[in-house]
């Protein structure tokens, strides 16, 4: 409501504005006379009415209509003195009048019978000025009576603006610049407004899903039906349809305003924009039926109708401007405000208060209209070059962004893949090594064992090397998991455990984590534990060795007879001694705490060391 | 490492089964040889020290077991495996290895063959493994399990997401006491299944690397371009 509201009050305000503006439209002519006064008597047949007595007005002057059906006539008449020389012409010019005029100079007719048919009544004038010449001979020196006869339909009105008579030439000017300012233009408004339907028709083409595009045409196209009216108001024989289409274009020309204001706000005015139409139509259809005295009423009614609807729009526009940008707003609004006022101008001059602005109006409304398409088309391509720049501009930087992405993916899987290569081959080395290594103790031990004299001590020492080193590779390959390291060193000494008939119970239930991992550590560890079964089976005389794993902890039990701890003092270091001490050493450098149990029904070594915070979780 | 050792294949039949060895180490090649020739349900056909020699005794014999070092003085030893996996004959294979390191194992699981032998220790028991392989088993090593159990558990996006590369639960708690170090008696005992059943998964997760294997060879080759 308060859109309307404000709406309303912009359309005064512009009205009060054009009002105040004062031009003078009818300027002195160089070698003219202007004629603003004159004897007005209404005509009946051929001559004045006696009943009614003339009058003195001032010119422009309106009659309205005084009869419900037909034509309605005046006459004009004025005197004026020769201002020309002999040997110029004169001529009679009549720049603004309604509707059919025959101008006569001392009963002398000057301007030509009309070419109109026998059906038309009235050949209708209104749109364009009147140049007559007077030949010479009918002109007196003085007193020259002119008498300018009007004629309209019953529903129009006489008008006659001023006259000017004087120099032919000067005349003959004026008279074609006001011929191309009225009638020149109507015609390039028709064919402009033509062209502009089937350009924004074509423009169309490319952007189907934008309605608004559809409804500009149908307004354009609605524009140079009405513009036709001016172009040529005699194309139909009976005035009075002619009259309601072009009204009903101007309807039309509303409707498909409301639509395109519709379309750029996006809003949901389906139904109410059909209900309009059919009320248009109505409108029509009660414009046709009406009878003779209602017409003028019905057509100032239907007008009035239209300007509502032209407000409306306005008032959309305003409603919903945050739908568009705000310059676009802001032209827009100006654009159609200026433009109601001045088809609200023309209305009110037409039935309530004629001539109460001096501007003259109508030309400036095709200008309005004009302007407004033109805007509308720029608006829509800068927008659209804009969206496409930014589109273009996110897009690049999308594909330099993705581009930056990927490169660095393939920087990091080669730098990757040559690390694993580095290692991989690390990895093949050492191996190879061992291997070579290996094999060739496992060879010589094989020999030494074909052999008849075997040398216990030199077995021990290349077979505690294969071990160790079996140790060794099985600390870099296992994962880092202790147990599958225990599992491995369970497997190398399975032989040696059936050897002495030793069971083995296996109770490695959970996995031990150091809290400093690594496979230094972890070999530590193994070596350790290797040297306790393998004390336990030569010489603890065991049937039963039981490994056992906590969390952080492996202990080596076994039922043998267990071994003395300390040793007695003289007595020279055993082996067996010695490595225990080795052993402790090996502990404390993981670190972990070795303890070593003994009794006569067994013994035990305990591995135990601090819990880690780190979840280690290699093995489940 | 051993299952069940009844053989009846050999004791039906009648022969013995003959088993290839190709060890270049001389004195490594009779302790097998003496080992394997020990059983009675087992012989020896033939000893080769190189791969040339191997690929000729292969032709000529074709063996029911071929056993066999990696590191030839002319060529890997996979090779042969390779040839034994491709042999219209039953033939079965098993590397000899010194440490059972990772890499050269599981080259040759990949290859085709059931697992390996220890040469370093005692090769007493090498040909209850023979036979036991034989019967059907597949022997694991704690290293191996714990390695299979990286590569088949799917936790990356890179394996391919077929139920074939991946473990069902049974056969994931196997793996898990196998790498571990527990026997197969053991982990049956533990489950409360039989050694059969444990053969039989253990089996299975053999043939699912072989899979993933191949799948993890097509994948490697469409990286590079080849496929």
């Amino acid at each position: 409501m308060t859109a309307l509201g404000s709406s309303l009050v912009t359309v005064i305000g512009l009205m009060a504005v054009f009002i105040a503006i004062p031009t003078e439209p009818y300027p002195d002519i160089d070698g003219a006379i202007k004629i603003t006064s004159a004897q007005v008597c209404r005509l009946s047949g051929d001559s004045c009415d006696q009943k009614i007595a003339p009058q003195n007005v001032t010119l422009p002057y309106y009659i309205k209509p005084n009869i419900h059906s037909g034509i309605h006539s005046a006459r004009f008449t004025f005197f004026f003195d020769m201002t020309a020389g002999p040997d110029d012409v004169t001529a009679i010019y009549l720049p603004k009048f309604s509707d059919a005029v025959s101008v006569h100079v001392n009963g002398v007719a000057v301007t030509r019978k009309q070419p109109a048919d026998e059906q038309a009544l009235l050949f209708h004038s209104w749109h364009r000025p009147a140049l007559s010449i007077v030949p010479n001979v009918v002109l007196n020196r003085n007193d020259n009576l002119v008498s300018v006869d009007l004629s309209a339909d019953y529903f129009n009105n006489l008008s006659l603006f001023p006259v000017y008579i004087g120099d032919a030439a000067a005349l003959d000017f004026a008279h074609q610049v006001r011929l191309i300012l009225r009638v020149g233009m109507a015609r390039v408004n028709f064919a402009l407004a033509i062209l502009a339907g089937f350009s924004v028709l074509f423009f169309w083409l490319f952007r189907r899903r934008d309605h608004k595009f559809l409804w500009l045409m149908a307004a354009n196209f609605s524009v140079s039906a009405v513009c036709f009216h001016w172009v040529y108001p005699n194309f139909l024989y009976d005035y009075r349809i002619w009259v309601v289409l072009w009204n009903a274009t101007i309807g039309l020309f509303a409707w498909c305003l409301l639509g395109f204001t519709a379309s750029l706000i996006s809003a949901r005015l389906q139904a109410f924009q059909l209900g309009v139409l059919a009320g248009l139509f109505a409108g029509i259809c009660v414009l046709v039926l009406l009878p003779d005295e209602e017409f003028a009423t019905g057509l100032a009614g239907y007008q009035l109708l239209c300007l509502c609807l032209g407000l409306f729009v306005l008032a959309v526009l305003v409603a919903k401007r945050e739908k568009t940008s705000w310059l676009n707003f802001s032209v827009l609004f100006g654009l159609y405000a200026i433009a109601l006022t001045l088809t609200s101008i023309e209305w009110l001059s037409q039935y309530v208060w004629p001539n109460f602005v001096s501007i003259m109006t109508t030309p400036l409304i095709p200008v309005t209209y004009f302007l407004g398409l033109l805007w509308i088309i720029f608006y829509q391509l800068a927008a659209a070059l804009q969206q496409y720049e930014k589109l273009t501009i996110t897009l690049q930087s999308t594909v330099d962004q993705k581009s930056q992405e990927l490169r660095e993916s393939y920087e990091k899987l080669n730098a990757q893949t040559q690390r694993q290569a580095i290692d991989e081959e690390r990895q093949r080395i050492l191996l190879d090594l061992h291997d070579g290594i290996g094999g060739q103790l496992v060879n010589t031990l094989a020999y030494m064992a074909s052999q008849p004299d075997q040398d216990v001590v030199l077995q021990t020492a290349l077979e505690n090397a294969l071990s160790d080193m079996g140790l060794m590779i099985d600390s870099l390959e296992a994962n880092d998991s202790i147990s599958t390291q225990l599992g491995m060193l369970r497997g190398r000494l399975s032989p040696l455990l059936d050897k002495h008939h030793i069971a083995l119970k296996w109770e490695v239930d959970e996995e031990p984590v150091l809290s400093v991992a690594g496979p230094s550590h972890n070999l530590s560890l193994l070596r350790i534990v290797q040297e306790a079964i393998t004390n336990a089976i030569k010489h603890s005389k065991a049937s039963t060795i039981t490994v056992a794993t906590e969390r952080c902890s492996i202990s080596v039990t076994d039922n043998g007879h267990g071994f003395d701890l300390e040793p007695v003092a003289g007595r020279s270091r055993t082996q067996g001694h010695i490595g225990l001490m080795g052993m402790k050493r090996r502990a404390k450098s993981i670190p972990a705490t070795l303890e070593i149990s003994s009794s006569n029904i067994g013994s035990k070594v305990t591995l135990c060391w601090e819990m880690s915070d780190n979840a280690g979780d290699n093995a489940n | 490492m051993s299952d069940e050792t009844s053989s009846t294949e050999a004791r039906r039949s009648g022969l013995p089964h003959s088993v290839l060895i190709v060890e270049d180490q001389i004195h490594t090649a009779e302790n097998l040889r003496n080992a394997v020739d020990a059983c009675d349900d087992l012989q020896v056909c033939g000893v080769a020290y190189d791969l040339e020699t191997a690929w000729a005794m292969f032709e000529a014999h074709k063996p029911r077991f071929v056993l066999t070092d990696l590191e030839l003085p002319d060529g890997s030893g996979v090779e042969i495996i390779r040839a034994a996996t491709d042999a219209i004959w039953t033939c079965d294979s098993m590397a000899i290895s010194v440490f059972g390191d990772r890499q050269r194992s599981m080259d040759a699981i990949r290859a085709g063959a059931k697992g390996y032998i220890l040469k370093s220790g005692s090769v007493a028991d090498a040909g209850q493994q023979i036979l036991s392989v034989i019967d059907g088993g597949s022997p694991m090593s704690p290293k191996i399990a714990r390695y299979l159990l990286t590569l088949l558990v799917p936790a990356d996006a890179e394996s391919p997401d077929t139920d074939l590369s991946q473990l069902t639960e049974r056969e994931q708690q196997i793996l898990s006491l196998v790498a571990r170090g527990y026997k197969r008696r053991e982990i049956a005992e533990l489950l409360d299944i039989s050694v059969g059943t444990v053969g039989i998964h253990i089996n299975n997760t053999y043939r699912k690397l072989e899979v993933s294997s191949n799948m993890e060879a097509v994948a490697r080759a469409s990286r590079i371009g080849l496929i």
